[in-house]
């Protein structure tokens, strides 16, 4: 089974994400990094299978979600990844940059878990 | 009259009837007789008559070698003039001394006759202060006949144009104006010749070396004595100090705006993000006391649930006052471009917006006409009348199921859109107060943030419209949009 790249550089939202995937029954191997570079490092291994999806926080020290997926973008092997940029913002202009940049999704972070649940199942769905 | 024997009664009234302050003195200056004017004038009566006139009239001090000069009179006959200022009157007289002959032509005497010219005196002398006020003036001014040809010249005119008096007299105005301002300048002749004041004007002269001057031109027409137009005054003052200080000015306003608008829009950016901050540890708040409530709910005693319950609340009302907050500060200040939007598609996305609520509440629900398009931002309408959907299926009395109606109607050159609720309605003493931000009338029994009705009215400011409340406590609420149709 493909992995999901998970990079989150809040613990608690790594943990609540978890959380979500395991009652949603998306069983995936899941590939955490709280660092940019790190998630650049792991994307542009090429002894390694891609991940199924990346799941992308906007606001990350140093490298920023857009500047990762803007990099991800640029390499040929993985312009086509899902790369489902994810934030805690409402603001508008957020969405539209991340859709800009190439994200394959914006979702908002929701407030309540159930709701995360509910996101995790609808990754599990379009995952197949 | 107090006159000699030897008059006639004829040269006595011609005397009288004058009445001209006159003297007659003899040769050697002794008063023979003198008109009743005369008489009234010094304090001279009957008495007097054979005094010495010095004496007799010890007022009249005329410059000095007038003595000299009415001893000339005296022997040649011949006339001396001069003043006399009578300081007790105030007046000016012009005292005219002739030498007195007798029928047989021989020299006796003097008769000196006083003629008032204190107002001749005043004229001249505020005519020379006139004079003296536009020689050292800084402004120009100058006087033109009708035909618009320079009659008079001061020196600031000399200063300021150019030309020196000599110059210019008899030449027409027209030199000093530039070629783009001759029409408004013969427009301007046009006007004063039908006796028009033409008030200050901002405008552009040449001086005589062709450099272009700002000055500030009044003219007004000058009427003479027969009551017709006969010239203008032009006065004109060198401006380009003023439009210089102006133009600073302005540019210091608008350094001073850009400024605020840059640090206003710094401002916003940092409550927006702030804002949005907040909400990720109020996320991890509100998560964390879900999953203490789902995951230990059982086993936790009633008190800690309570306290668990609060907590997931209070995290729940802050996200949504920030998500208002933000909502608020978007239909503010984000640029809105209004096109034609189908308010039936805006209502269907509050009812969207709605629809858990609607089900579990049992709403009835009806637009009851075909819904026109209105010149609106779609978002923001959409987000507009779920503020305004949301609290017609909030505001009811418990127990009791919502009734929402949407209606529009012609106004003029509006339309009004009409979200009629049967709930328990506002007192009118509060319908403006609703509309401010944070406002709230029960918030202990029906919550929220208080900043929904003020997105409706700044959306609705912001499309050009206007929003407000048609309503009676108990009696249900008919809040209305006043939008342009598209």
């Amino acid at each position: 089974m493909p992995t999901l790249l998970l990079v989150e550089d809040s613990e608690d939202d790594v943990f609540l994400m978890q959380r979500a995937f395991l009652k949603a029954q998306l069983n995936h191997p899941l590939k955490i990094t709280t660092d940019g570079s790190e998630a650049m490092a792991i994307l542009a291994d090429e002894s390694q299978p891609l991940p199924a999806l990346v799941l992308l926080d906007l606001n990350l020290p140093i490298h920023s979600g857009l500047d990762i997926l803007r990099w991800i973008r640029a390499q040929p092997r993985l312009k086509d990844l899902p790369v489902y940029v994810y934030s805690a913002s409402i603001r508008t202009q957020d969405a539209e940059r991340a859709k800009e940049a190439g994200a394959t999704e914006y979702l908002v972070k929701p407030a309540g878990t159930d709701e995360l649940v509910k996101m995790a199942a609808r990754l599990k769905a379009l995952l197949g | 009259m107090t006159i000699g024997p030897e008059s006639g009664e004829e040269l006595r009234n011609l005397y009288e009837s004058s009445r001209l302050p006159a003297v007659f003195l003899d040769g050697g200056c002794r008063v023979r007789s003198f008109s009743s004017e005369f008489g009234r004038l010094f304090n001279l009566g009957d008495r007097d008559r054979w005094r010495m006139f010095w004496e007799a009239a010890p007022e009249f001090r005329p410059e000095l070698g007038w003595a000299q000069r009415l001893e000339t009179a005296m022997t040649t006959g011949l006339r001396c003039e001069a003043p006399l200022e009578l300081i007790r009157t105030g007046q000016t007289f012009l005292v005219a001394a002739t030498g007195y002959r007798t029928n047989a032509g021989k020299l006796d005497g003097a008769v000196l006759t006083f003629t008032d010219v204190t107002e001749v005196k005043l004229a001249r002398r505020d005519h020379s202060q006139l004079a003296a006020i536009v020689h050292s003036s800084d402004e120009a001014i100058v006087s033109l006949d009708l035909e618009g040809i320079v009659q008079s010249w001061n020196p600031g005119a000399e200063r300021l144009f150019g030309w020196s008096g000599e110059e210019i007299l008899g030449r027409p105005v027209s030199v000093l104006v530039p070629p783009e301002k001759a029409a408004e300048q013969a427009d301007i002749l046009l006007r004063l010749r039908r006796g028009d004041r033409v008030p200050s004007t901002d405008t552009l002269r040449l001086r005589k070396d062709g450099s272009v001057l700002e000055v500030a031109v009044t003219l007004s027409p000058i009427v003479g004595i027969a009551g017709s137009v006969v010239g203008s005054a032009l006065v004109a003052r060198d401006i380009a100090e003023r439009k210089r200080a102006q133009r600073d000015l302005e540019e210091r306003v608008r350094e001073r705006s850009a400024e605020l608008v840059e640090i206003n829009q710094q401002l916003e950016a940092f409550v927006y993000s702030i804002a949005h901050d907040l909400r990720a540890p109020l996320r991890t708040m509100s998560s964390f006391a879900e999953l203490l409530l789902e995951e230990f709910g059982a086993t936790l005693d009633p008190v800690a649930r309570d306290y668990s319950e609060r907590i997931a609340r209070g995290a729940e009302n802050m996200d949504r006052l920030l998500i208002d907050l933000l909502s608020y500060g978007r239909v503010a200040r984000a640029q809105l471009e209004l096109k034609p939007v189908p308010l039936d598609e805006a209502w269907q996305f509050a009812l969207t917006q709605h629809e858990d609520q609607i089900r579990t509440s049992a709403a009835r629900i009806r637009a009851s006409e075909a819904l026109p398009k209105v010149l609106a931002h779609e978002a923001t309408l959409g987000q507009m009348l779920a503020h305004l959907l949301g609290n017609a299926l909030k505001f009811t009395a418990a127990g009791a199921a919502p009734d929402v109606t949407v209606s529009v109607e012609r106004r003029g050159e509006r339309v009004r859109v009409w979200i009629a609720d049967q709930g328990i309605g506002i007192p009118s003493q509060y319908h403006d107060r609703i509309f401010k931000m944070f406002e709230r009338l029960r918030p202990r029994e029906y919550g929220g943030t208080g900043v929904g009705l003020a997105i409706v009215q700044k959306g609705a400011e912001r499309m050009g419209g206007t929003a407000g409340v048609e309503s009676e406590e108990g009696r249900g609420s008919r809040f209305w949009l006043e939008l342009v149709p598209a």
